[in-house]
């Protein structure tokens, strides 16, 4: 079926299509969701969510771009506004902010409880702390690192997502290593390796 | 010296376990439930709709600004018709202020 066709289904609302719709794209949701929020609870409970926003706005979809970019992009929102709530509730530190300090790396501080079934028990202590690391990143940084390294998806596809020509997302990923190495490496510092 | 060599190790070896994660699948009956909450929510759209369809918001706002001008105008009117010291009398009289027919009666039993 057309995408076009396809699209004009979901928009009369009809189970097939949404059925359909789930069949293709909860996998890929899925994975985005727990490559932002490794917690397969809240990864599960943003994915929901994302196909319940499709299901209430593909009849503002105008079809600029395709379809799955377009549910991509609900996915990464939904999962940015998630980790921007709990990390509000997070963080106590708005002495912190008043007095210009920076909030160091700390595991505990983590918006969520780490439970990502996808990694192995040996790596699980060196995951932690890269995404507490990631959590550290400026928002552009995160979602492209998260994107490219994490989800796995090529640049092409993170460049139709952001909506950010090739040689930016380059250029961020850059930034996201190099800022990634400067975190780890203070953050191993100080537990006094 | 030693140290710092072991901390940039330790680094690699943190960015590299990112390769290491594994697809994670799809939670067990994701698609039914859901399908069940776009079900409910489909539902409840009916509901909303079906109680009064024809009474769109610009027919309440309609509805709100007669309603607001029809109390105004029934207060102009009725502060208008009743003079200050009528207001007063009625006043006095609905707490025992003034003395009136009544008053003689009570005292006369």
């Amino acid at each position: 079926m057309e995408e076009q066709h396809f699209i004009k289904f979901l928009k009369e609302g009809t189970n097939q299509a949404y059925g359909r719709l789930l069949d293709e794209y909860q996998q890929k949701v899925f994975s985005t969701c727990i490559s932002f929020v490794p917690n397969q609870e809240d990864a599960e409970d943003i994915a929901q969510e994302v196909f319940i926003e499709v299901f209430n706005s593909v009849g503002k979809f105008k079809g600029d771009s395709k379809l799955s970019t377009w549910i991509y992009r609900i996915s990464v929102n939904k999962c940015l506004e998630f980790i921007r709530k709990k990390n509000t509730k997070k963080r106590f530190g708005f002495m912190q902010t008043l007095m210009g300090n920076e909030i160091s790396m700390d595991r505990s501080s983590y918006f969520t409880e780490f439970n990502h079934p996808g990694i192995q028990l040996e790596n699980k202590e060196k995951s932690q702390i890269l995404f507490a690391a990631i959590n550290k990143l400026p928002e552009a940084q995160r979602i492209v690192y998260t994107l490219n390294k994490v989800d796995d998806l090529s640049y092409q596809e993170v460049s139709d997502i952001t909506q950010k020509s090739i040689s930016s997302i380059e250029s961020l990923l850059f930034r996201a290593k190099k800022n990634l190495r400067d975190i780890l490496h203070d953050y191993y510092k100080k537990e006094g390796n | 010296m030693e140290s710092k060599r072991k901390i940039d190790r330790l680094v690699d070896e943190t960015l590299e376990s990112v390769a290491s994660i594994d697809t994670v699948k799809t939670p067990p009956f994701f698609k039914e439930k859901v399908l069940n909450r776009m079900a409910q929510a489909t539902k409840e759209d009916e509901k909303d709709v079906a109680i009064v369809p024809w009474f769109t918001p610009k027919l309440q706002a309609a509805a709100l600004v007669c309603f607001v001008f029809l109390n105004a105008a029934a207060l102009l009117t009725y502060s208008a018709e009743q003079s200050y010291n009528e207001r007063v009398s009625s006043f006095a009289e609905v707490y025992g202020l003034s003395e009136t027919d009544t008053d003689s009666y009570l005292y006369q039993n």
